[in-house]
């Protein structure tokens, strides 16, 4: 039981690009600037900030909350930096809803950044570093790579084809086409997909989100707070997170249990018995098409194997039963790791609100769901928010 | 903000060496997390619900750091995160998490394994601002220089004040088993330490040692429930001030007076640190506990006074100038002193009738990051 039901009431989100001008702190006080404005709140009221920003190495600065805090409002207010890799976008309002439902403070700003680009020459640089030193650095893995084998592994198993996973990528990048901050919103087809470069089959260059820099901030509110300044609070009513061991060679990953987990949490505290009849839609991390449909089964959205099914026939377009990334996803609107992860929380809070615009899913949403995942393949964080 | 209900019900401590090139980081962490689970009398896989480590990436030349986390602290499978920042940060969501009934206990790990990373000085550096700080080419040790010279300067205190804190914690840290750099040569400074950069001399920095510490928490109803031993967290708060180079106090630590001010506010305190039997503050440079001081006591004169035995006992633990800069570990060992005090479990260091704790922190160059937290047992 709750001291506080949490209330977001405010959310803000800078252009996703490659190569923005704007520094990391920066680009924290834009977003977070424009969440407090949609708020109508002053940065003075907030008592609290959640910093969320994945690897160090990416911006190349050590201690990235510090220096991070300034741009944030986190001068003079406690402030706390909360990490779970790649999963670290969703686990920033998790972090914000506990200082929040605790009931320590009333009010807090979550703040997600990320800047890919000064990584040379590529951010996926970053990422050698992110291997077993021992282990499995030596054998000279790559991000890629292995992804490329849990794609591989989750086709086999379950039947799913390279153009059933492509079919994603064509959704996603049709609805960032509607999204004004989205960095790749594109209108292609399976085939563009099918022919794009191959970088570790199966793992094609149209099956991958871009690296980018960017920035997402929301403010969280106690009851008693968010009805003194909106008459329309959205409120967190699950989170959940789990971490799988590190050893993902002694895991079968066809199926993200870590996930499945993690969602259990969720629901349980949010009371969702059916997450399929209870969730009106969902905005589900996909940095490549096939974790759409990864997750989705994990987060017992779709039968083991019945997620390629339910995109093949529409449910998860944006008018579709049960749409799936309105936002666009990280294939569509960009992918600055712990931003993309509040991105996405930030959209469910839009959509609920009506406020989507053109992204507004068609069918009347009371109820949705944010996810994300990371570190090595072993973090599934889950936030479940409703009017 | 109101006093939390929750309580340590275990601690454990593995390592304190300069170096423990025998065991791995994973290794280390195993041990202090098996330590502190048999302190608490509890099975991690069916009764820890979150568990918390403090580390920042890079220290174990690894990014993304929390992926390693979870094996040997008993977490794979289950609610594990990385809140990156000194010991009392991660006590303080520690501490909210179990207010806000996500979890009734959460087991908290901080670690250093400084003696595997051969350039130190080139990842605190990376922690400087990229644009207008780093590209001066000041090192930690310069900047802590800086703000060493203008607080003798501005408080009043001199050379021969760091001298006595030097004396002091190192003489304590021979009392303590955990601490490799105790030693009883009086004058603390020897007339050789090499001036790092003026006025810092090599002395008047804590050495870095390998180490790491676990403590549980858990809510005041389950140690009640069942029957733990437990050490009450009446308040704890953290923040930032601005650093002395952005515009801040170079005097005063900003950050430590108002995490003290809202931490005593929740555990109600009446005297200030008066009120208190022991304290544990940072000492990560000599100066820095003089400073700490000054800006917890708020005068001078009645800093004076602690450090002349007056009050609160200072750093039975010795401190890190004794113990060794256990990076984002330094606080949990300074919370895993004030619980063996509080327990009467300090042996020939012990603080006599230690009812009463406060452990402050600081996150080191080039920060204006620390907490507070305050302990006591019995009320």
């Amino acid at each position: 039981m709750t001291r506080n039901r949490v209330a977001v009431i405010g959310a803000g989100m800078t252009l996703f690009r490659r190569r923005l001008l704007e520094t990391g702190r920066e680009l924290s006080y834009e977003a977070s600037a424009m969440a407090l404005e949609a708020a109508g709140m002053e940065r003075r009221e907030v008592e609290s900030v959640v910093i969320g920003s994945a690897p160090d190495a990416f911006d190349g600065v050590h201690m990235k909350g510090e220096y991070l805090l300034e741009g944030a409002g986190g001068i003079g207010v406690p402030t706390s930096r909360v990490y779970v890799g790649g999963g670290t976008g969703v686990f920033g309002p998790i972090g914000g809803w506990w200082h929040v439902a605790s009931g320590l403070v009333d009010t807090c700003m979550v703040v997600a950044e990320e800047k890919m680009s000064p990584l040379h020459p590529h951010p996926q640089y970053a990422f050698w570093s992110i291997f077993d030193h021992t282990l499995e650095r030596p054998l000279g893995v790559t991000l890629l790579w292995i992804f490329a084998l849990e794609m591989r592994r989750y086709m086999h198993v379950y039947g799913i084809t390279e153009e059933d996973i492509a079919l994603v990528a064509v959704k996603n990048k049709l609805n960032a086409l509607d999204h004004p901050c989205a960095q790749l919103g594109a209108k292609i087809t399976v085939d563009d997909v099918m022919r794009s470069e191959k970088l570790v089959w199966p793992v094609k260059r149209y099956d991958v989100s871009p690296p980018s820099d960017g920035a997402c901030a929301m403010v969280l509110a106690s009851e008693e707070v968010a009805r003194r300044y909106t008459d329309d609070p959205v409120w967190i009513d699950g989170v959940g997170w789990n971490v799988d061991t590190q050893y993902w060679t002694d895991r079968d990953l066809c199926y993200p249990e870590y996930l499945e987990r993690a969602a259990r949490m969720a629901y349980k505290m949010a009371k969702i018995d059916d997450p399929r009849k209870d969730l009106d839609f969902a905005e589900v991390y996909d940095p490549f098409d096939y974790k759409e449909l990864h997750h989705l089964e994990g987060l017992m959205l779709a039968d083991k194997g019945g997620a390629a099914k339910m995109t093949r026939e529409g449910v998860t377009k944006r008018d579709g039963d049960f749409p799936v990334n309105p936002s666009g996803g990280l294939l569509g609107v960009g992918n600055p790791i712990a931003a993309a992860g509040l991105m996405k929380v930030c959209e469910v809070f839009w959509q609920l609100r009506g406020e989507a615009g053109r992204r507004q899913v068609k069918k009347e949403a009371n109820r949705g769901l944010a996810q994300a995942w990371g570190d090595l393949m072993q973090v599934g964080t889950v936030i479940t928010m409703r009017r | 903000m109101r006093r939390p209900e929750v309580c340590i019900v275990g601690v454990g401590a593995a390592g304190f060496r300069p170096a423990l090139p025998e065991i791995s980081t994973r290794e280390l962490m195993f041990e202090a997390a098996a330590l502190a689970y048999r302190d608490a009398g509890i099975d991690p896989r069916k009764e820890v619900d979150s568990f918390m480590t403090t580390s920042e990436d890079l220290w174990e030349g690894w990014s993304i750091t929390d992926e390693m986390v979870p094996d040997q602290i008993g977490g794979a499978g289950r609610p594990v995160c990385t809140i990156p920042g000194d010991g009392i940060t991660g006590l303080g969501n520690a501490v909210m998490q179990i207010e806000s009934g996500v979890a009734q206990v959460v087991a908290l790990e901080g670690h250093s394994k400084a003696s595997d990373v051969l350039d130190k000085e080139a990842v605190e550096n990376l922690a400087q601002e990229p644009a207008l700080l780093r590209p001066l080419g000041m090192g930690s040790d310069t900047l802590a220089a800086l703000e060493m010279g203008a607080f003798l300067e501005l408080s009043g205190f001199g050379l021969a004040d760091c001298d006595v804190v030097l004396e002091n914690s190192r003489a304590r840290g021979t009392a303590n088993p955990l601490a490799s750099f105790g030693s009883r040569r009086r004058r603390g400074v020897s007339p050789s330490s090499e001036v790092i950069s003026s006025p810092l001399r090599r002395s008047d920095k804590a050495q870095f040692a390998d180490a790491s510490v676990v403590v549980v928490l858990a809510s005041k109803a389950w140690a009640k429930k069942n029957k733990r031993q437990a050490v009450s967290v009446d308040g704890v708060a953290w923040g930032s001030s601005l650093p002395w180079f952005d515009g801040g106090d170079a005097a005063y630590a900003g950050y430590a007076r108002s995490s003290f001010e809202r931490a005593a506010k929740q555990a109600e305190l009446k005297r200030g640190l008066g009120s208190l039997d022991l304290i544990e503050i940072d000492d990560a440079y000599s100066f820095k506990l003089l400073q700490h001081l000054v800006s917890l006591s708020r005068d001078k004169k009645q800093a004076s006074a602690v450090l002349e035995g007056e009050g609160p006992a200072l750093n039975p633990s010795g401190g890190s100038l004794a113990v060794g800069n256990l990076i984002e570990a330094s606080a949990l060992h300074r919370l895993y002193e004030a619980v063996l005090q509080l327990r009467g479990e300090g042996d020939n260091r012990q603080v006599k009738w230690a009812k009463s704790a406060l452990v402050q922190s600081w996150r080191g160059v080039p920060t204006a990051t620390g907490g507070v937290a305050i302990l006591s047992v019995g009320a």
